[in-house]
């Protein structure tokens, strides 16, 4: 096992020592004692050495001519076409992130002032008071308007009915209360009188506020008249 | 940026570190001191010359690029070299097809009428080369690497170590199995016999 091994080592060996690369005395001995007592170690030495021969006279077939001279110009023409690409290839790259950018950037930028509007409530309270300012003024006109035209139309029925009230008054001194009153109150309710009253009492019912101008004319109805008016407030629930 | 101290026979420490600090013709100088270096080691491992040319230029290429990651742990033309034999081997992985050929020793190529003329004769230069471009395109990757870079480069099995990344022993060893195979091939000519032994 031993001689196996040391004949192995120094057939490793034999490559270099045929070509006098080993600078190790000792070793080379070695060699050189193995391939006096082991032909098949001398047989092995002298086929390798044969192909080391035949190795050495072959020169591979050469580059074509001025090769080396045109080698450096090549290649710093590659590393400057490397450059330019490189830079083309970061426009190209950015490019290619705008065709998808164009249509997010309004979008994000749309999102952006909405959040400012959101992030400043002093603003947006500023905002909503001057609203609330000018929907309450306008609120407030119609009120007038409303009121305006209320007090017109209250003050052309009022006068209306007082007209009609007194007219009523006088046209009743002639007879007996009782039964005149009974018969003509019902005629006179009946008349187109009493639409007035009854429309300015729908008028006063859609216009509560007016309440002092309702107390006086009822008071100068007749109780007759007066009975009849709270009659038909319950039958409208009034 | 140019600096008239520089010259090809320079430092290969002093051409870095100009060519480091923006010096573009310390860079042309290395490209024409390690060109045919690096692309004869090319050319051994790949075989065609085509291939060697782009590899060469992918050599030199890469180090522009790259010359900042070399820190001067080891030396140059060891990186330069590993640089080299990386792009090498990656090429022949890539065409394994073309480079593991079988060869036909019953093809006329390899006849020699032994009565009629010498072997000598026969077998001219070209034909020499041949042979020996397939003997080598027989070997397997790593030991093709080792055998050009040990028998042509003529470097010590530490730096083949260091440029392979493998041990001392083992690219002794990878060294002696490639000489093997060139021989066995060799020998499985038996119509060149006579080629060996002349």
């Amino acid at each position: 096992m031993k001689n196996k091994d040391k004949q192995k080592e120094l057939l490793i060996n034999l490559p270099d020592y045929i070509e006098g690369k080993i600078k190790d005395l000792d070793l080379i001995r070695k060699i050189e004692d193995e391939m006096k007592t082991n032909e098949g170690f001398r047989n092995e030495y002298e086929e390798m050495k044969n192909s080391f021969s035949f190795i050495k006279k072959v020169k591979l077939e050469e580059p074509p001519e001025h090769y080396f001279s045109t080698l450096l110009p090549k290649i710093n023409e590659r590393i400057e076409a490397t450059h330019k690409h490189e830079e083309i290839s970061i426009w190209e790259k950015i490019f290619s992130y705008w065709k998808f950018a164009i249509p997010v950037i309004p979008i994000v930028l749309l999102i952006v002032i909405l959040k400012i509007d959101f992030f400043n409530p002093d603003e947006t309270l500023k905002k909503d008071d001057i609203n609330n300012t000018i929907i309450k003024e306008k609120e407030d006109n119609v009120i007038k308007e409303e009121n305006k035209d209320l007090a017109v139309v209250n003050e052309d029925t009022n006068k209306d009915t007082e007209t009609k009230i007194s007219q009523y008054q006088k046209s009743r001194t002639s007879y007996d209360y009782e039964y005149t009153e009974t018969k003509d109150d019902y005629d006179f309710l009946n008349s187109n009188n009493t639409s007035n009253i009854d429309d300015y009492l729908e008028e006063v019912k859609d216009f509560y506020h007016d309440e002092d101008l309702l107390e006086e004319d009822y008071e100068e109805l007749s109780i007759e008249e007066q009975n009849e008016i709270i009659i038909k407030l319950k039958e409208e629930d009034f | 940026m140019r600096d008239n101290n520089l010259n090809i026979q320079s430092d290969d420490n002093e051409l870095i570190e100009s060519f480091k600090k923006g010096n573009r013709y310390a860079f042309n100088l290395i490209v024409l001191k390690y060109q045919k270096k690096i692309y004869w080691l090319a050319r051994k491992m790949v075989l065609d010359h085509d291939d060697a040319d782009d590899i060469t230029q992918e050599v030199f290429i890469k180090l522009y690029s790259s010359i900042n990651k070399y820190r001067g742990e080891s030396k140059f033309f060891t990186y330069l070299y590993k640089i080299a034999m990386n792009l090498s081997l990656n090429h022949l992985s890539k065409n394994k097809r073309n480079y593991s050929r079988k060869v036909d020793l019953n093809s006329e190529a390899y006849r020699i009428s032994s009565t009629e003329k010498s072997s000598e004769e026969f077998l001219d230069e070209k034909e020499r080369k041949k042979i020996l471009e397939e003997a080598i395109s027989t070997l397997p990757e790593q030991q093709r690497a080792v055998f050009n870079l040990r028998f042509y480069d003529n470097l010590s099995y530490d730096e083949i170590g260091k440029i392979m990344k493998k041990s001392t022993g083992g690219m002794k060893a990878n060294y002696f199995h490639a000489v093997k195979k060139i021989q066995e091939f060799l020998k499985k000519k038996k119509n060149i016999k006579e080629i060996i032994s002349f």
